[in-house]
């Protein structure tokens, strides 16, 4: 254990080489800073993710004609429900609205009446929602974005929507999704099954596909091999698949972020290399004293290294909790939109709070263990030269 | 311990201090209760085209699908486990 001598000279040498420190602390935090806000935004929207997987349909089931996701005959859901494993099959009316006049779209979705899960979890998002209302007429329940982009259109609490066979459909806005549900109801619009269909176009007895719930996941491939026996023209898309798909996705656009830090270390340790090497008269002379006056070369290197680890761990801890202030009481601007898309409406929800402290420990490895390889060897250089030679 | 020695470690507490509370912070955060009920009101896995995920961020990555075979879907491995 150093001694409160030790502590002293340490801090009075980093003191005393202030402007050189100075410097590598504020790369050094630059350095932390960006991965840190990237592996922040990363993890807090790869968490929101895996919220949403754990409701999702287990077994979704498409149908494909010539290459292309046509819409298929509701009746299917009484024999893909008859399936062993199977505890509900619902079908699913939704789509794109292309809004041409700004280039954007909205995501409709129709929600089944008889839905009784589906009815709650809707009136639990939109407090005081009349259910009655909502579903008996030509209403609908639109995400913040949506309202926002209506209300700066001047369209009111009225939207018409134009159908594909040319009829056009006022729509009145019931409610709103909450600004903090943004990430996920962003350009949704949520409306009765019947009215769905009319505003996409859709026959009355179609959907767009249907969801299977298969609580056992043992029984997923059962169920899509029974399916694809039932209806050959079908494409079975498993949760676990969803899953793996979401996590290459993060993966890749995390990936390219951790290349660029990557770069970005390797030229900041190259410099700090540099700057360690080059050694000045009253460097060498300092060593010598110390040399001198009894140091070992061991003594020496302890010192130079706790000098440079001071100003690494400093800069790390500053680093973090700026990543930290950027991304979640800031909002992460611009790097937000890298990740969340900016083709379509713009949104400005907030990302939720989330650390991975795994992932910090990580950084931090990956911070510290080359910035101390990298320091150690001009110190060792240093450090082993001659007292008498040092001094001369 | 000498004044400087002093001010240096109070300034590297506070950092450790910042940290923790950092830590604390993002650790303990009340997870958000929207998506549970917004997944099973829409059951869709990505309901928002606005947050584009699959939108890549550098466009000129986009690749040509769409053009070179309108209105079809590219091939892929999902082509693979429907011929399962």
């Amino acid at each position: 254990m150093p001694g409160s001598a030790f502590i002293n000279f340490l801090f009075l040498l980093i003191a005393r080489h202030r402007v050189r420190h100075l410097a590598i602390f504020i790369i050094s935090i630059l350095v932390v800073f960006l991965v840190g806000t990237v592996m922040m935004v990363t993890e807090s929207l790869r968490r929101d993710m895996q919220r949403t997987l754990d409701d999702q349909a287990d077994v979704v089931i498409q149908r494909i004609r010539a290459g292309k996701v046509v819409d298929l005959p509701t009746d299917w859901v009484y024999g893909l429900s008859e399936i062993e494993g199977v505890t509900a099959a619902l079908p699913r009316v939704f789509g794109r609205y292309f809004h041409e006049p700004n280039g954007t779209h909205f995501l409709v979705v129709g929600v089944d009446p008889f839905d009784s899960q589906a009815a709650a979890s809707l009136q639990e998002l939109v407090d005081g929602l009349d259910l009655r209302e909502f579903l008996g007429g030509d209403n609908m329940v639109v995400g913040p974005a949506v309202r926002r982009f209506l209300t700066e259109n001047h369209y009111g609490n009225e939207y018409i929507f134009k159908t594909p066979d040319s009829r056009s459909v006022p729509v009145r806005v019931l409610d709103v999704f909450s600004h903090e549900s943004g990430l996920l109801s962003a350009d949704l619009v949520v409306m009765n099954q019947g009215l769905a269909r009319r505003v996409l176009g859709m026959e009355p007895e179609m959907a767009t596909d249907i969801a299977l719930l298969v609580p056992n996941e043992l029984e997923w491939d059962g169920v899509m091999a029974k399916a694809i026996a039932r209806h050959y023209d079908i494409r079975v898309v498993l949760k676990r698949e969803l899953a793996t798909a979401y996590e290459n996705l993060f993966n890749y656009q995390g990936g390219v972020f951790l290349l660029l830090y990557a770069v970005a270390l390797a030229t900041f340790l190259l410099i700090l290399y540099q700057r360690y090497s080059m050694i000045t008269g009253s460097d060498r002379r300092e060593i010598g004293i110390l040399r001198a006056v009894g140091w070992s070369i061991r003594d020496v290197i302890a010192l130079k290294m706790a000098e440079s680890l001071v100003v690494a761990v400093a800069a790390y801890l500053a680093g973090i909790i700026l990543s930290y202030v950027y991304v979640f009481v800031l909002d992460a601007p611009l790097l937000r939109e890298v990740f969340l898309g900016f083709g379509n409406l713009p949104q400005d929800t907030s990302l939720s709070h989330t650390l991975n402290p795994g992932l910090l420990g990580l950084l931090f490895l990956l911070f510290i263990l080359p910035y101390s390889a990298t320091v150690l060897v001009p110190v060792w250089r240093v450090a082993v030269v001659e007292p008498v030679e040092a001094m001369k | 311990m000498s004044r400087l020695t002093m001010a240096f470690l109070g300034a590297l507490i506070l950092f450790l201090l910042g940290f923790l509370l950092v830590l604390l912070d993002g650790t303990t955060a009340a997870e958000p209760t929207y998506a549970g009920p917004l997944t099973r009101l829409t059951r869709l896995p990505r309901a928002s085209f606005s947050a584009g995920w699959l939108e890549p961020p550098v466009p000129a990555y986009r690749d040509a699908a769409e053009e070179v075979f309108p209105g079809m879907r590219p091939i892929n491995y999902q082509d693979f486990v429907h011929a399962r």
